[in-house]
């Protein structure tokens, strides 16, 4: 696609997004559906910055997120702090421990890295289960009260709406932005070989620390979020399904492209909430069975996921075509 | 340039290379040759961090080197082929020369920046009209070539190849050496293991002979081939690598 095509698709789908609660009215529902495409979106995305850029599947970022949640509710619990702030100190705060916690596991490789990060998961989890402090099991809960801008606090769907709305633009130009840059091509070239990175000069430890602390930042701000719009958070968000949900659209859509999770997450976000919805009650966990099957298929059948299926199939059209004349620059 | 001594690397008891010293001036084509396994790509290993020396030094423009990060060495203008290429898989071309060029001895700028000289070094090694193809996809010339391109791309002094023409055909040899030749003009200075012989010959103006781990011969390409123990060693029975009469 050129240029222009893409700018031009990016700013009717933000239109439209922009716009959409308002077509659709009021549909707690459907708006709800929205809200939770653009918040696994995001985080997806700022998994995709450790896990597709840099090559480090984590199943540890439901932890994060987790932190994220609990730290910005017990600011606003215990503290009265603003979530706004909890947001920010998430970023600082979770984004700096994952980094050191993460630092020893950096010499492990492929599924041993993945099982590090379950373990570093469930530790937490079974942390805030026993800490009378958070709530143990029961979690916590956020204070009640009229709307308030400042403690973000809405009775309407819409303002999170929106937020939500922000908060995955705001991490995709990011993640944009990185994508062409030095720490970008460094986590790049750490994914395809790190002898190859350790030999045109990256360090690679460090950017794998650099790496690690983005992608857990954003995705706990993603979690101070979450704390903030359903209003009620216990150790159960940190549960390993979670991180698996929050893979699913990066792989789905390609992890090797920086759209690649916002595409997934268009596509399988709501799908997953309509099945949660109308067969729960029968088959219980279906939208995990689903998960797995798709999982499956797009590993055995385009591991390069969706867009990687779109480029190849554009190349071959572009090959097919009488070739462009000369070889200068692009 | 660079001088190299008593280097000696052994593996769990196995002696890969043994108190190899030899010194290379500024500016030329040096060329390391031996039998498979004789040590060379090890040697290139301790030269460029990716192993420790059991033993000796390694010394680059006066400075103590052996003991540098991996990382550093672009940084102080040594770049490196691997024999066993390792292309960036998934990325293309002009992403894999791109990455070279944010590392080395770039200054730290922008992508805009980076891409040009990744152009630019893309252009100088021929594979303007592939820089779209993803790496995995090329042939094993335009691989070598990129392999060259992306440490090219770091900006060094020194550049290490490591069997850059294995594999190719006569014509591809051709190439490669004619391209070796014009990276050397711009003044870089080359040292390269290579098994073809013609290109050794013609390129180099000092070859260094291992054999079992040892430095057998060093000198012109004359006196080397010339040697009564490297003829021994390339024509004896004791082994059966030759070289490949490519
Ligand atoms: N990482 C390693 N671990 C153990 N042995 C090695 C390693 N690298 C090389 N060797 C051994 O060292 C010897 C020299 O290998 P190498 O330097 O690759 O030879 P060459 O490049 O001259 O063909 C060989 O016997 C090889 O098996
Ligand atoms: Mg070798």
């Amino acid at each position: 696609m050129s240029k222009t095509g893409k700018i031009f698709l990016a700013a009717l789908a933000f239109a439209i997004a922009c716009l959409l609660p308002m077509i659709m009215g009021d549909e707690p529902y459907i708006i709800h559906i929205f809200i939770m495409s653009f918040y696994i979106g995001s985080i997806s995305m700022a998994w995709n910055i450790l896990g597709g850029m840099t090559g480090q599947l984590s199943l540890g970022h439901a932890t994060f997120m987790g932190l994220g949640a609990y730290l910005t509710a017990t600011l606003v619990i215990k503290a009265d702090v603003s979530p706004w702030i909890g947001m920010a100190a998430s970023f600082l705060v979770v984004g700096l421990m994952a980094a050191v916690i993460f630092y020893p596991c950096f010499v492990l490789r492929g599924p041993y890295f993945t099982l590090a990060t379950i373990a570093f998961g469930e530790t937490f989890r079974n942390l805030l289960m026993n800490w009378p402090y958070v709530g143990q099991g029961q979690g916590l809960l956020m204070p009640f009260g009229d709307d308030d801008f400042w403690a973000m606090r809405f009775l309407s769907k819409m303002p999170y709406y929106y937020m939500s709305l922000f908060m995955l633009i705001g991490i995709s130009l990011a993640v944009w932005r990185l994508d062409r840059s030095k720490w970008g091509y460094a986590f790049k070239t750490i994914r395809e070989d790190e002898d190859t990175a350790a030999a045109i000069g990256v360090d690679i430890a460090r950017y794998k620390l650099y790496a690690t602390f983005l992608s857990a930042g954003f995705t706990a701000v993603a979690g101070a979020f979450y704390s903030q719009y359903l209003r009620f958070i216990d150790p159960e968000i940190m549960m390993t399904v979670f991180s698996v949900e929050f893979v699913l659209p990066a792989i789905i859509g390609g992890i090797s492209f920086v759209a690649g999770p916002l595409v997934g997450a268009i596509l399988i976000i709501p799908l997953s909430e309509f099945l949660r919805a109308h067969f729960a009650g029968v088959v219980s966990g279906i939208n995990i069975i689903v998960y797995a099957v798709i999982l499956i298929l797009v590993i055995f059948l385009k591991p390069s996921g969706l867009l990687g299926w779109l480029r190849e199939w554009s190349d071959k059209r572009r090959l097919t075509r009488v070739p462009e004349k000369g070889g200068g620059h692009a | 340039m660079l001088k190299v001594e008593s280097l000696t690397k052994i593996f769990r008891g196995l002696k890969a290379v043994s108190n190899v010293s030899f010194e290379m001036g500024e500016g030329g084509i040096s060329g390391m040759i031996g039998p498979n396994g004789a040590g060379k790509t090890t040697i290139f290993n301790m030269i460029s961090g990716f192993f420790r020396p059991t033993e000796g030094r390694v010394f680059y423009r006066g400075r103590d080197i052996t003991d540098l990060p991996v990382h550093k060495y672009t940084g102080e203008g040594i770049a490196r082929t691997f024999q066993i290429m390792k292309p960036l898989a998934h990325m293309n071309v002009l992403d894999n020369v791109v990455s070279g060029a944010f590392f080395g001895r770039n200054e730290n700028r922008g992508y805009a920046d980076a891409k040009e000289k990744a152009l630019e070094i893309i252009e100088f090694t021929h594979l303007a009209d592939k820089r779209h193809f993803l790496a995995k996809e090329l042939g094993t010339a335009d691989k070598k070539r990129l392999e060259l391109a992306r440490a090219l791309a770091t900006r060094p002094d020194l550049l290490l190849l490591d069997e850059v023409m294995a594999g190719l055909n006569p014509i591809e040899t051709d190439e490669a050496m004619e391209l070796v030749r014009k990276i050397n003009r711009s003044g870089i200075t080359i040292l390269m293991i290579e098994h073809v012989m013609r290109a050794v010959v013609d390129l180099c103006s000092e070859i260094l002979v291992l054999h079992h781990g040892e430095r057998i011969s060093f000198g012109s390409p004359e006196q080397v081939m010339n040697d009564p123990l490297v003829i021994e060693v390339y024509l004896g029975k004791d082994d059966g690598y030759g070289i490949s009469r490519n």
